[in-house]
């Protein structure tokens, strides 16, 4: 397993103190601020960010779900959600279970799994998961 | 019945809509295209002196021995512009204003010019008409004077709805006053000139007064004042284009027709102004400028117009024929706006269909004119009388640069027009004709194009800057929205191969609850056959997340639901990302999102229902590649609302198969 360790995220969460962080976060939008604390979280986690992960490569993710898909009865059974941690968006895929009680969407989640490319979107399938702090 | 009602005071004014095909030809004959089209310039007779003599009064009683030559200057051109739009109706037998003349000739930006200039002294002459008519009906009757800025504005409305109900029936109500009022000026000409002859002239009742100059008379400063006196008098020229413009509706032979009609309209008003300015001066006349300027007038003495003046001195304070006057007097002023009211539509539709002036204007309405030229003149005009008091005296400042603007250019297109005809032309006979046609324009085109000058010098100080400044901005504004539909026109031209069908569909179908409009939404998705098709929730409490899931689950629909986390609460925000990430995975795709919707009866339910739908579909519009499509579930209050209406109730009784079918 070869972490990469999530030092920029670190780096950006020390900058926004100061007056200069003070001043960015007034001017910054929403979803700025919110990838900002998520990339906080990942570092507090000790996970990679997803943006530095490498395909066919095992890693360690945490962020939260944005979305959560659930597949309608008949077909191959499996439960899709998107984890977001500020850098980039991973899919976690669970075959055979259409549904896993805590995976909803805006629950902080750990992951860890081999990371595939799919379309040029990062997909972990069956990932090992970990359900981190309330919604 | 609702909608009737509201259309009811619609249909009384305006009166029944008229289809398309019954907009046959109303083709004028000479005697009802007389009054059609030459109220205007017939009618500024009946001011026209009285300009003169109220900007020579400033120079004081001496000054006015110069109305003598003043008048024979109007009079000289007169003829002039006269002969020169004989040469246009001839050349331009499908109506030759002064826009069509010097687009054809001298290019756009000079057509523009003209058409900006005739623009705004169309609006003008509504203006200037309708406040000389009430002036000549407060002259009889004084008591009026106060309200003259309302009759004004009432009169402007009336105009309109007569125009809005379409010029076929006007033809013959403006036949009665323009022939009375040329009778009855004709009338008193004769009674006074034969009263002069006779030894005992009449005299005005204000002859006795004197009047205080204000003005230098010295030299250079009389002349000027004479030159300002001749700007005033080229009111009466205001008009002569209206029939040119309307060669089109002449019986034919049209060209010779309109030739005529404009000569003999020419002549009237020649001798029409002649005979009130030599009647004026012989029965003394005094009017001022500014009522205090008058000497030995009793006190609170208002001042009465030239012609109200001329017509009390010969036919009797009073009596029948004074009233008789004063009425078609100010009938036909009031009718002088008219030609206006032909005018300014037309040229406004031209222009909304060469893309200078919005669109709308080349859209006829329910009665075959161009309603939204007719609104629009009578709004603009109605504000400019009651801006400026509506007084004639300091409106007329403003009005006949336009004019002249307009006649300089046209008769300059006429000139070239000849010009390149004579290239064309081998024949001698032919040739010659042309040579003095051109002759004719040209010397109009110098003799306005002085004019102009001199209107403009004379007048610039005392309000024609108003003009000066106006003309330019409206000639922007045309540019500009040419300009603007110029470059959506390049924008909107397909390319070479067309627009290439879409690869996939993503249809995204918004699900707040599992109820029946939702139900309809998702069923209708799944109809229309595309490629992916999601259902889509925002979560902005996991309690009512859950409760969606389990009714999703329960209800076994076969498509898979979507739950977006929105760790701000707001709907719009993680539908946008969410759709725009579709995007961005696959550029070449179309997303089509589905959005349930209530169809509300009452106004209060829209405070009510389908506000973040709303929202969202304002913002969604805006992304490329994302067609939105309305699910729209009618509420009972709607179909009530349709059934008030009375047309839709038997169709929602009778396309009502089961409540809620999809």
């Amino acid at each position: 397993m070869d972490e990469v360790p999530a030092g920029t995220a670190q780096e950006s969460a020390q900058g926004a103190r100061g007056l200069r962080g003070f001043l960015r976060r007034l001017t910054s939008s929403k979803a700025e601020l919110e990838a900002e604390e998520l990339q906080k979280t990942t570092g507090e986690e000790g996970a990679t960010p997803i943006k530095a992960c490498a395909a066919r490569r095992r890693a360690c993710v945490a962020g939260t779900l944005r979305t959560v898909t659930l597949r309608p009865r008949g077909g191959a059974p499996s439960l899709e959600a998107e984890l977001y941690d500020g850098s980039d968006v991973i899919s976690l895929v669970w075959l055979g279970r259409r549904r896993i009680a805590g995976i909803e969407p805006g629950r902080l989640v750990r992951a860890e799994g081999l990371v595939s490319v799919q379309d040029g979107r990062k997909v972990m399938f069956n990932p090992r998961y970990e359900l981190r702090g309330g919604s | 019945m609702k909608q009737a009602v509201l259309q009811m005071p619609k249909r009384f004014l305006v009166g029944r809509p008229l289809r398309t095909g019954q907009m046959g030809e109303t083709l004028l004959p000479k005697k009802l295209a007389l009054p059609v089209f030459c109220s205007d310039p017939l009618s500024s007779v009946a001011y026209a002196t009285e300009e003169i003599l109220l900007a020579l009064s400033l120079g004081g009683l001496a000054m006015f021995y110069l109305s003598w030559w003043v008048g024979a200057g109007v009079v000289f051109l007169l003829l002039v512009v006269t002969a020169s739009y004989r040469q246009t109706c001839h050349a331009y037998p499908n109506g030759g204003g002064a826009y069509t003349v010097s687009r054809a000739n001298l290019g756009e930006n000079a057509s523009l010019v003209a058409a900006s200039a005739l623009l705004i002294d169309y609006v003008l002459t509504v203006a200037v008409s309708v406040a000389a008519g009430v002036a000549n009906i407060v002259s009889a009757f004084p008591a009026l004077g106060r309200h003259a800025v309302l009759i004004s504005l009432v009169l402007i409305a009336v105009l309109a709805v007569m125009n809005l109900r379409g010029v076929r029936e006007s033809g013959t109500a403006f036949a009665i006053p323009t022939y009375g009022f040329v009778a009855s000026v004709f009338l008193m000409l004769a009674v006074g000139l034969v009263r002069v002859l006779a030894g005992h002239g009449p005299t005005a009742e204000s002859a006795a007064f004197g009047v205080h100059a204000t003005h230098s008379t010295m030299g250079a400063a009389a002349v000027l004042l004479a030159l300002r006196a001749f700007a005033q008098g080229c009111t009466a020229l205001t008009g002569v284009e209206a029939v040119s413009n309307g060669v089109p509706n002449f019986k034919p032979p049209k060209s010779r027709n309109a030739a005529t009609t404009l000569t003999i309209m020419g002549l009237l008003a020649v001798t029409m102004f002649g005979g009130i300015t030599v009647l004026a001066l012989a029965a003394h006349v005094h009017i001022a400028d500014n009522p205090a300027q008058l000497v030995g007038a009793p006190q609170g003495y208002e001042q009465k117009t030239v012609i109200a003046q001329l017509g009390a001195a010969v036919f009797g304070h009073g009596s029948v024929f004074f009233f008789l006057a004063q009425a078609f007097t100010a009938a036909i002023l009031v009718l002088a706006a008219n030609t206006a009211f032909n005018g300014f539509p037309i040229l406004a539709s031209i222009l909304g269909g060469d893309g200078y002036l919005p669109r709308q204007f080349a859209r006829r309405g329910d009665r075959l004119v161009f309603s939204n030229g007719i609104v629009i003149l009578s709004l603009l005009a109605g504000a400019l009388v009651w801006a400026f008091d509506a007084s004639t005296t300091r409106l007329i400042q403003l009005y006949i640069i336009g004019v002249f603007v307009s006649f300089t250019l046209s008769q300059s297109g006429m000139v070239r027009h000849w010009g390149d005809e004579l290239r064309r032309l081998t024949d001698p006979a032919a040739r010659r004709s042309i040579h003095r046609s051109r002759a004719i324009n040209l010397v109009g085109a110098l003799l306005t194009g002085l004019v102009l000058v001199i209107v403009l010098l004379t007048k610039f100080m005392h309000g024609a800057w108003i003009v000066v400044v106006t003309m330019p901005l409206v000639f922007l504004m045309m540019k500009g929205i040419q300009r603007h539909y110029r470059r959506v026109a390049a924008e909107l031209e397909p390319g070479d191969d067309g627009v290439p069908l879409p690869s996939r569909i993503h249809a995204v179908v918004l699900v707040s609850k599992v109820h029946t409009p939702t139900l309809r939404a998702v069923a209708f998705a799944r109809a229309t056959r595309p490629n992916t098709l999601t259902a889509l929730s925002v979560a902005t409490s996991q309690e009512e997340a859950d409760r969606l899931e389990r009714a999703w689950a329960e209800r076994d629909i076969p498509v898979p639901l979507t739950i977006l986390d929105s760790p701000y609460r707001d709907i719009t925000g993680p539908v946008l990302d969410y759709v725009t990430r579709i995007r961005l995975r696959s550029p070449r795709d179309v997303v089509c999102v589905f959005i349930p919707e209530y169809v509300v009866g009452r106004w209060w339910e829209h405070l009510l229902h389908n506000q973040s739908a709303f929202r969202l579909k304002a913002r969604l519009l805006f992304r490329t590649g994302v067609m939105v499509t309305s699910v729209p579930w009618q509420l009972g209050s709607a179909e009530a609302a349709l059934a008030r209406q009375g047309e839709g109730a038997e169709f929602a009784g009778r396309t009502r198969v089961r409540p809620g079918a999809a």
